[in-house]
């Protein structure tokens, strides 16, 4: 990408048709956005020309989604070590803390679009966000924020009791 | 409304591997599907080895919670726990002790575990990381036979290198400080010698103790594996001793307490060590080939 391109904005349109502005350098998080404009040969395009469509993410959420990136943009890459990055869940910044503090249906929504844009960190950290939130809790407190229904029968119910005996309180 | 089955399922996935085995537990039994994806996910290979409830899948399972999991430290430290399963090769009893264990350790740090990370882990541990992200389907009988071999060796390195290095502080010290200091090491099982020296100087005042013949009998039932036969046992002896009734003693402590062996074999004494070897055994891999003692 060249220094021109970097510096030049491009148009996001809602799935609720509302349209976002977002500087490129700020929207690169996205690696589906990324595949697109390269595909298409406009990312050192000075105009991008018609607005991108994202679909399935609102405006609520594309703006969170944005505003995410502006606070991320400049962070420096991560080296590609999922395993290890994965396996903690209290290396969340306080700003990533405070973001994410919302309702768990804008949470869902947020995963699903970190997903669609292919943004791995904003994935990451909703992801365990929604680990911590599993945290400490019983089957039946998981179900019920969850909204999981037990399609258990008795019978397997006590099978799974039974593999799970050892750590049974 | 979080409608977590509805989450496309390499997201929940990615939920998944982000948990802690205590939690995925709970999850498990939330639902059929949460049952499988728990189970088909990369840290789950605790549990189901664990499920399948024979020591060689306990080991395992006990050196993969040790290892992998920072809390999970936290929470062996100081609990002599792996060498006490090994010590008596009785799987109830290390199951119970291990269910306790652990309940204690939910109870005290639920809300508080971290999940566990490998800073500063040595180049041993990273193979413990990469047995770890085995998957179960990835382990074929062949394979878990080179599991077992690597963890009985790395395991038995371990602790060889720990008890030769400190052979000659073990020496001087009772038995119950050996059993201490073992406790203590749990906390940090890389100190090297001069680490361990320090700690000797800076914590520990040595009085030598008497044994009794109880302790003799306790000691041996400590340290034995299980069937697997003690192989080797180095004693130290305050002043110089008449040899034939101690090996007279020991053999028949052997005998009484049914352990095994084929010969004794008087592999080397001063007037103040007697190394006794049991030699004609065949099956043993056990970890802890050597006991030193002190009279």
């Amino acid at each position: 990408m060249t220094d021109a391109a970097q510096e030049r904005s491009i148009k996001l349109l809602s799935s609720d048709n509302e349209t976002f502005q977002v500087p490129r350098n700020v929207i690169r998080l996205s690696n589906t956005i990324n595949t697109l404009l390269q595909d298409l040969g406009l990312d050192d395009e000075e105009d991008a020309g018609d607005a991108i469509p994202v679909q399935n993410v609102t405006s609520t959420i594309l703006k969170k989604v944005i505003a995410w990136c502006q606070h991320h943009h400049e962070d420096p890459v991560a080296a590609d070590d999922s395993d290890s990055r994965e396996k903690r869940t209290d290396d969340i910044s306080s700003w990533d803390v405070e973001f994410l503090k919302v309702d768990q249906g804008t949470l869902f929504e947020l995963i699903l679009a970190a997903n669609y844009l292919d943004i791995k960190g904003l994935l990451d950290v909703s992801c365990k966000t929604v680990a911590n939130m599993i945290k400490g809790k019983s089957p039946e407190e998981i179900r019920r924020t969850f909204n999981i229904k037990n399609d258990f029968t008795p019978e397997e119910e006590e099978q799974i009791r039974k593999e799970n005996a050892w750590c049974e309180d | 409304m979080f409608e977590f089955l509805k989450l496309p399922p390499e997201i929940r996935m990615m939920i998944i591997n982000r948990m802690h085995p205590v939690d995925l537990f709970n999850l498990k039994k939330c639902s059929k599907l949460c049952s499988e994806e728990v189970k088909n996910s990369k840290n789950y290979c605790f549990g189901l080895l664990w499920d399948n409830s024979n020591d060689y899948f306990i080991e395992l399972k006990m050196y993969f919670f040790d290892y992998s999991y920072e809390n999970s430290i936290k929470f062996w430290k100081n609990r002599n726990f792996i060498q006490k399963f090994f010590a008596r090769r009785n799987i109830r009893k290390a199951q119970d002790l291990f269910r306790k264990k652990l309940i204690r350790y939910k109870r005290t740090v639920k809300n508080i575990w971290i999940r566990g990370d490998f800073f500063g882990i040595d180049e041993e541990n990273m193979k413990f990381l990469k047995l770890e992200s085995l998957k179960i389907e990835d382990l074929q009988p062949e394979t878990l036979f080179d599991v077992q071999k690597f963890l009985s060796q790395t395991i038995k390195n371990r602790l060889e290198a720990l008890e030769l290095s400190r052979c000659k502080y073990l020496a001087r010290l009772n038995i119950q400080e050996i059993y201490n200091i073992r406790d203590y090491l749990k906390i940090d099982f890389e100190l090297n010698p001069q680490q361990f020296q320090a700690l000797i100087a800076k914590n520990i005042t040595i009085p030598i103790g008497k044994l009794k013949y109880e302790d003799i009998i306790e000691f041996i039932e400590s340290w034995r594996n299980g069937k697997r036969e003690i192989q080797k046992c180095v004693l130290y002896f305050k002043e110089p001793q008449e040899f034939s009734d101690v090996e007279q003693l020991f053999y028949n402590i052997f005998r009484t307490k049914n352990i095994r062996f084929g010969n004794i074999q008087h592999k080397s004494r001063t007037n103040k060590a007697l190394s006794i070897e049991a030699i004609g055994i065949s099956d043993c891999y056990g970890i802890l080939m050597e006991c030193d003692a002190v009279f």
